[in-house]
């Protein structure tokens, strides 16, 4: 079945999307939060590039750079044997960038309110800065990372642009659901398209549900990086 | 013993502090942003400075090295309550007392003893969350206790909370203060907390050490020398003496305490007798009065027999007032013909109180009346205080 090959392709791709991003963005977000250095506005904005960049323009970069003629592509080629382009790890290191500011701005908004102090005080009662940081920020955090991989994993899910442009559309390593949706309106399977686009629906609804209705503090929105 | 050397710079602040506070309750006084709470900072390794910190000759920093918080051996109570709202209060409690038993501290204070001392017990697992400013205020000095410290850091702790509540922790501090004998340092803008609690006093002004010494000589030598960055007007309010007494009796259907003063009977209004003999009672220099006879059909029911020992005119906002500083007499022997001054049964230790160096008033009275008294120094003379202006003392529940 193709449509299962789809939603594991794309299941497996948001997956593991989102555990990377949660070890990649919880530096970069504490440091978006805390940082006074002059470089943090410009290491913001490039954070949240892919927000509002067309999934196309960007996609065409990372063509660009996955490309076994540039340094990267060419690297990877030499190291492994296949290219990145067109390929699952290529797939996997594009959704890395696309969903970025899905995880780092959720993450940037709860350790600026959380905001150092539960830090020193953890500090003056003999907790070394890692136990410190994982015995009061992180459980702090708790509902900012909720958030944050709920939506890191559903936008990766629902990805297309980006997808296409990088991967294309390759049965069983490149082809996830929205590539799925799209070739079957293209070849008139409706039925499919409709099967996969009400299961999309259906699986992003009972997400936001299920996290809604456990967690009531939880707010999805891109709220302002730095609550005042 | 705390050693310090440092300089640092933030903003507009520039913290320069030489000096050496012993172990006791010291108190740390001085206007807002002169910088106390940057230096309990510094001296806690929150902020970083430039120079030399030892503690009982441990050395926390010095040019060649920098000991981390969290091995510096303190207890921290921050301005704003810090207790870690994810954890019960029992969490909270032990979060310091479990990392000081995993680094191998001997435990002095246990948490049965503390959270009976503190009155935690019904607390216990209540989120940190739902915890009043009272309440919350109490666990965050307890849980600083329970970390074992050998130097305590206490950033205005009764900030922030109203007259009801600050006499209700006001008894828990004494207890910290006296009762565990705990070095710490307490930062504070008011002198009627530094005067209850604490037994040594730093003045602090534009990031300077300016006086230090214990809290009787500094308290009055404040206002003689005004504080630069302190308005005239509130140095004249805060403005005030310190006595040492001993509590004699209370007076149940009057709700009087019966003090001795220097020999001399001192009255005061309060509500129980207070748990320690030994007292301090601030006066304020305000809110007494002078006169040249033992003055009869009086309100005023506390006439303390004095000398003055230096006139100052003030200046400024103040301008029109004399500062009047005065010693109390130590009464030679009991004369039964002083009626309204009876000097106290109880008070025996004469001698001794005779021996230690005598006890200063200050009055603030205006010169139009200064020149009608024909005060001057040496004049013998009464200072007149109402009970019911005498600061309420540590120890009693309101």
């Amino acid at each position: 079945m193709t449509e299962l090959s789809a939603i594991w392709l794309s299941a497996k791709l948001a997956g593991i999307t989102t555990v990377i991003l949660l070890f990649v963005a919880t530096p970069l977000a504490w440091w978006l939060a805390h940082s006074r250095h002059r470089l943090r506005p410009a290491v913001e904005a490039l954070t949240a590039l892919p927000l509002v960049m067309p999934p196309t323009v960007l996609g065409f970069y990372l063509l660009i750079l996955f490309s076994p003629n540039n340094a990267l592509g060419g690297f990877w080629l030499s190291f492994t044997g296949s290219t990145l382009s067109f390929s699952f790890t290529g797939l996997v290191l594009a959704s890395l960038v696309y969903s970025l500011p899905f995880m780092v701005q959720p993450l940037t908004a709860a350790f600026s309110q959380i905001g150092r102090a539960p830090l020193e005080a953890a500090a003056t009662l003999g907790a070394s800065p890692w136990d410190a940081w994982c015995s009061t920020v992180l459980p702090l955090a708790r509902s900012g990372y909720i958030t944050a991989a709920v939506l890191t994993f559903a936008h990766t899910v629902g990805e297309f642009g980006i997808v296409l442009m990088v991967g294309g559309n390759l049965a069983g390593e490149t082809r996830v659901i929205s590539i799925a949706i799209y070739e079957s309106v293209e070849t008139l399977n409706y039925t499919e398209a409709h099967l996969l686009s009400a299961g999309l629906l259906v699986f992003s609804f009972s997400v936001l549900l299920c996290v809604y209705y456990f967690n009531r503090q939880f707010t999805l929105r891109l709220g302002p990086l730095r609550t005042p | 013993m705390l050693d310090l050397d440092i300089q640092l710079r933030i903003d507009a602040l520039s913290l320069h502090v030489q000096g050496t506070v012993p172990n006791t309750i010291a108190a740390l006084f001085g206007p807002s942003g002169c910088g106390k709470t940057t230096l309990l900072r510094a001296i806690a390794g929150l902020t970083p400075c430039s120079g030399r910190i030892s503690f009982n000759d441990v050395v926390w920093q010095d040019d060649s090295q920098r000991l981390p918080t969290h091995k510096r051996r303190i207890g921290y109570v921050f301005q704003q309550d810090q207790l870690f709202a994810h954890l019960s209060v029992e969490q909270n409690l032990r979060y310091g007392l479990d990392r000081a038993s995993a680094a191998n501290i001997a435990i002095d204070l246990p948490l049965n003893e503390v959270v009976a001392r503190f009155d935690l017990q019904p607390l216990l697992n209540r989120r940190a969350a739902s915890l009043s400013g009272g309440e919350s205020r109490r666990a965050n000095i307890a849980r600083a206790i329970l970390s074992q410290p050998q130097l305590l850091l206490l950033d205005e702790p009764l900030t922030g909370l109203d007259a009801k509540r600050k006499a209700q922790i006001m008894p828990y501090l004494t207890e910290v203060t006296s009762g565990l004998g705990i070095p710490t340092l307490y930062v504070s803008h008011l002198n009627d907390e530094i005067a209850r609690l604490c037994d040594y006093m730093l003045v602090m002004q534009r990031g300077k050490l300016t006086d230090q010494g214990p809290t009787q000589d500094v308290l009055p030598r404040l206002w003689r020398e005004p504080l630069e960055t302190f308005d005239t007007q509130s140095i004249e309010s805060e403005a005030g003496s310190l006595v040492k007494a001993t509590v004699t009796g209370f007076d149940k259907p009057y709700s009087m305490i019966q003090m001795a003063v220097a020999g001399q009977r001192l009255q005061v209004l309060g509500q129980a007798l207070p748990q320690t003999p030994e007292v301090r009672v601030f006066l304020a220099a305000k809110d007494v009065a002078i006169a040249l006879h033992s003055p009869k059909d009086l309100s005023i029911r506390n006439a303390l027999a004095a000398k003055v020992v230096k006139l100052t005119p003030m200046t400024g906002l103040a301008n029109g007032l004399v500062a009047v500083d005065m010693c109390i007499v130590t009464p030679p022997a009991k004369e039964q013909g002083s009626s309204e001054l009876e000097i106290n049964e109880r008070e025996v230790n004469e001698q001794e109180a005779g021996a230690e160096s005598p006890q200063t008033i200050s009055a603030h009275i205006s010169k139009a009346a200064s020149q009608a008294l024909g005060l001057k120094v040496g004049s013998a003379v009464y200072a007149l205080i109402k009970s019911a202006r005498i600061a309420a003392l540590g120890d009693e529940a309101v």
